[in-house]
């Protein structure tokens, strides 16, 4: 674990208690255990993570340990079983709060309430917790109790409204994107939080509404409205002032290479990769608003060159001449991207029901701390008796107690 | 009373667009004293827009406007010798610089750890670029659309889509620079958590790429647990799940559970419907969402997307209308937690912005302060960084 001087680690001796589940939640306690904080995650067998009923299996075989999309977020982790349902399990947790630092949830609010396990009984068993709660809504405020999972974020923050192909409607974007936001933005919330306790030795509690949020992330559109009542139309892959921009599609089947350019130089480059400098001299296209009013036309001529030429080649080429582009990277490209290999962002830890599968780690390098993955996930309650034993001091009778009467499912 | 979480933190930002402004805006306003640094041309979210009226101005720039609150503005011209020194003698008072752009450029303004901490050892460098400060692609160009692509995102959006011939989608705006922001912000905290320890700063090496390649939720183990690629096209592993469009618009709804399809489909006053073949569990409803998808659209054709929102969540079902900016302004629920502040800006007058991303109950989030004018502080902060020093020094025991 942390605490070696020599690791250097930013949360060394810093402990989590981690009720989060599904996506976000875990997201942000991922943060704070590459960090250096020991995150124990509690969780139990009589109602699993979603993340762990999830496909993918590895090879295809369901199990609450073969989980992929589990075992990604729950990296560097320990896990705890304890059934909230029984009051001894509720013991149990006021417990390990009371040798915890953070406290962090992302259940509907007042679920932790209902549980016991408030913010304001945390407080009484540790008085300078910091505890985050992150629901959809917020703690307060008139649709407090609506839910919202990961993919709902998408419309409610307006980023479906203003994302897709032009002519069609409002478009999803691939990923329940409300919940890393929100996850990254707790776990910064908490590292603030013991920031202010180490400078007054007070602890708070943050609420968080991932809604909240994410609402900045629109903040381009947002302000068009707020200054000239306006929604910006969807635009594809274009952007909204500069050109070209798009995706286009190599000789290889259903292959695409990602182009931008972004000034003027950027686009004298793409001419002459593509061997087309009289348009470099053209004057539709001699500025970026004299391009975006012929990004037909531009579009169609890229076109016509990256069909041509494997996506490799293109890059290649475009690149040389100083133009943003990149294959479109399925996740197989990812997974053997030279960039990503050479930077060491993969972890491959030997794990006892699935073997030494791929993941992403960290995706930050500190120049001296050692930040990385030292841990694989969790079996379910693997650390159980270790952190009941260690952390909480219960001895042998009270957990062969706890376990008897079910508190440990 | 201290004046915020992170107040006595002094953060320089030398970022420009997204990124690191959006990383020194969140340590901002939670209390550090945030310096942004531009080069006398201005930041480029300065040109960015939108402006009001569309008439170009760089004090008026929205992007500019959200992302640069509660940070003073300095003014640095990197070609010329004294830009430069002042510039390290800010360095020389502050706890952390942040610093966005193109690993050739940040080197060549000379804001790498080795070159800050040789005149503050203590100083914490967190740099945010396209692909790290190493590896054989760290200076390939890149924009928004690129660092998509290169961290696997762009391949799999939309998501179950219909016709092959479209390419793969891009988010609106820039979301890759966005999450490389909180990244940056996240790392810089930690660094300075470690320099506790350790009594000296480091540099923190923030990839946008690998950032991007963090947050694809199961997709990239599909290929690494499964073998399988996913992509855009594809189909959903549960349903119902999409946007359909109400009587007044598009509306978003989904069943992630199956008490939550029970009391759909008797809402909408087809219990039967949970009886066919077709629809019995979430990966049929999924698979056969071409035939689910207008049902339900057609049964709740008479609900505008309030009453629907309304309705269904009261049923404990996963749902909310697309909203638009208009109806983001206009949510009674946003509005009864105050989360949009209005700030006064000189050049662009009272305007309405996101605001709170968290609320503490201890050390809140502020405005603090508007977007600075191009320069506006640039005396001020060096006078005011050196004076503090100096202040606090005399006050320290022989």
């Amino acid at each position: 674990m942390s605490g070696d001087g020599r690791d250097a680690l930013p949360l060394a001796g810093v402990r989590v208690a981690d009720f989060t589940w599904v996506w976000a939640g875990p997201v942000s306690t991922l943060q704070l255990a590459l960090l250096g904080a020991d995150v124990i995650k509690v969780e139990s067998s009589l109602r699993l993570d979603t993340t762990r009923r999830l496909p993918p299996w590895a090879e295809d075989v369901p199990g609450a340990n073969h989980a992929g999309y589990f075992n990604q977020y729950s990296q560097q982790k320990r896990s705890i079983s304890l059934n909230l349902k029984q009051p001894e399990a509720v013991q149990a947790a006021k417990d390990l709060v009371a040798a915890c630092d953070v406290v962090a949830d992302n259940f509907s609010a007042g679920v932790m309430d209902r549980a016991g396990l408030g913010y304001e009984a945390l407080r009484r068993v540790k008085p300078d917790v910091i505890v985050v709660s992150f629901s959809g809504y917020g703690a307060t405020g008139p649709k407090a109790n609506y839910i919202a999972y990961g993919p709902v974020q998408v419309p409610m923050i307006g980023l479906a409204s203003l994302s897709g192909y032009p002519g069609l409607g409002p478009s999803e974007i691939g990923l329940s994107y409300g919940d890393p936001n929100a996850g990254l933005h707790a776990a910064f919330a908490v590292l603030t939080a013991l920031w202010h306790r180490q400078e007054t030795g007070e602890g708070q509690f943050i609420d968080m509404s991932q809604w909240e949020a994410a609402i900045g992330v629109v903040s381009e559109a947002f302000m068009d409205h707020a200054m000239n009542g306006r929604q910006p139309a969807r635009q594809g892959n274009r952007d909204q002032r500069q050109a070209p921009q798009g995706v286009f599609p190599a000789a290889e089947e259903d292959e695409w290479v990602a182009v931008a350019c972004w000034s003027d130089e950027q686009w004298h480059g793409l001419c002459a990769a593509s061997g087309r400098a009289e348009l470099a001299r053209d004057p539709r296209f001699a500025t970026a608003a004299a391009r975006k009013q012929h990004e037909d036309e531009l579009e169609a001529a890229i076109t016509e060159w990256t069909r041509g030429r494997s996506w490799s080649e293109t890059v290649e080429t475009l690149q040389r001449h100083g133009v943003p582009s990149y294959h479109v990277l399925s996740n197989r490209g990812v997974a053997e991207d030279e960039q990503l290999n050479a930077r060491g962002v993969f972890s491959e830890l030997e794990h006892p029901e699935v073997g030494a599968r791929r993941h992403i780690g960290a995706p930050w390098r500190f120049g001296t701390s050692d930040v990385r993955v030292r841990r694989r996930a969790p079996l379910l309650g693997e650390h159980t008796d270790e952190v009941l034993r260690d952390v909480l001091g219960y001895d042998a009778a009270h957990i062969a107690a706890l376990r008897a009467c079910g508190a440990l499912e | 009373m201290r004046n915020g979480a992170l107040a006595g933190m002094r953060v320089i930002e030398c970022g420009e667009l997204v990124a690191a402004p959006y990383a020194a805006k969140l340590l901002g306003h939670m209390g550090a004293d945030v310096a942004k640094v531009e080069p006398p041309g201005g930041d480029p979210a300065r040109r960015r827009g939108p402006f009001p009226d569309g008439v170009e101005d760089p004090e008026r720039s929205g992007l500019h406007l959200y992302l640069n609150q509660a940070k003073r503005g300095v003014v640095i011209d990197w070609e010329s010798e004294q830009g430069r020194a002042r510039l390290l003698r800010l360095v020389a008072h502050a706890d952390a610089v942040v610093v966005s752009g193109a690993p050739r450029e940040i080197e060549r303004r000379g804001l790498t750890y080795e070159r800050l901490s040789a005149v503050n050892p203590r100083v914490v460098v967190t740099t945010i670029t396209p692909f790290g400060m190493t590896g054989p692609r760290r200076d390939w160009a890149a924009t928004e659309l690129t660092e998509v692509a290169a961290g696997g995102w762009l391949y799999i959006s939309p998501g179950a889509l219909r016709d092959p011939s479209l390419p793969p989608l891009k988010a609106f705006g820039q979301q890759a620079d966005f999450q490389a922001g909180v990244h940056g912000a996240i790392v810089t905290l930690g660094a300075l958590f470690a320099r506790r320890e350790l009594g000296i700063g480091q540099h923190v090496d923030v990839s946008v790429q690998a950032c991007i390649a963090s947050n694809l939720e199961m997709n990239f183990m599909h290929w690494t647990y499964a073998g399988r690629v996913a992509s855009r096209l594809g189909q959903r592993a549960i349903g119902p799940w999409g946007i359909i469009e109400v009587a007044d618009g598009p509306f978003f709804l989904t069943c992630i559970e199956e008490d939550q399809w029970q009391r759909l489909v008797e809402y909408l006053g087809h219990p039967e419907w949970a009886d066919w073949d077709v629809f019995a569990d979430r990966l049929l409803r999924a698979q056969n969402g071409d035939v689910l998808m207008p049902l339900i659209e057609e049964a709740l054709q008479h609900l505008t997307r309030e009453q629907a929102y309304v309705e269904l969540q009261a049923r404990k079902i996963a749902c909310a209308p697309v909203f638009d900016m208009a109806m983001l302004r206009g949510s009674d629920h946003l509005a009864a937690r105050r989360f949009f502040v209005e700030v006064d800006h000189p050049d662009a007058g009272r305007l309405t912005y996101p605001g709170a991303p968290f609320r503490f109950s201890g050390s809140p989030w502020e405005v603090r302060r508007r977007a600075p004018r191009l320069g506006e502080h640039t005396e001020e902060v060096l006078a005011d960084w050196s004076a503090e020093r100096r202040a606090a020094e005399e006050a320290m025991p022989a």
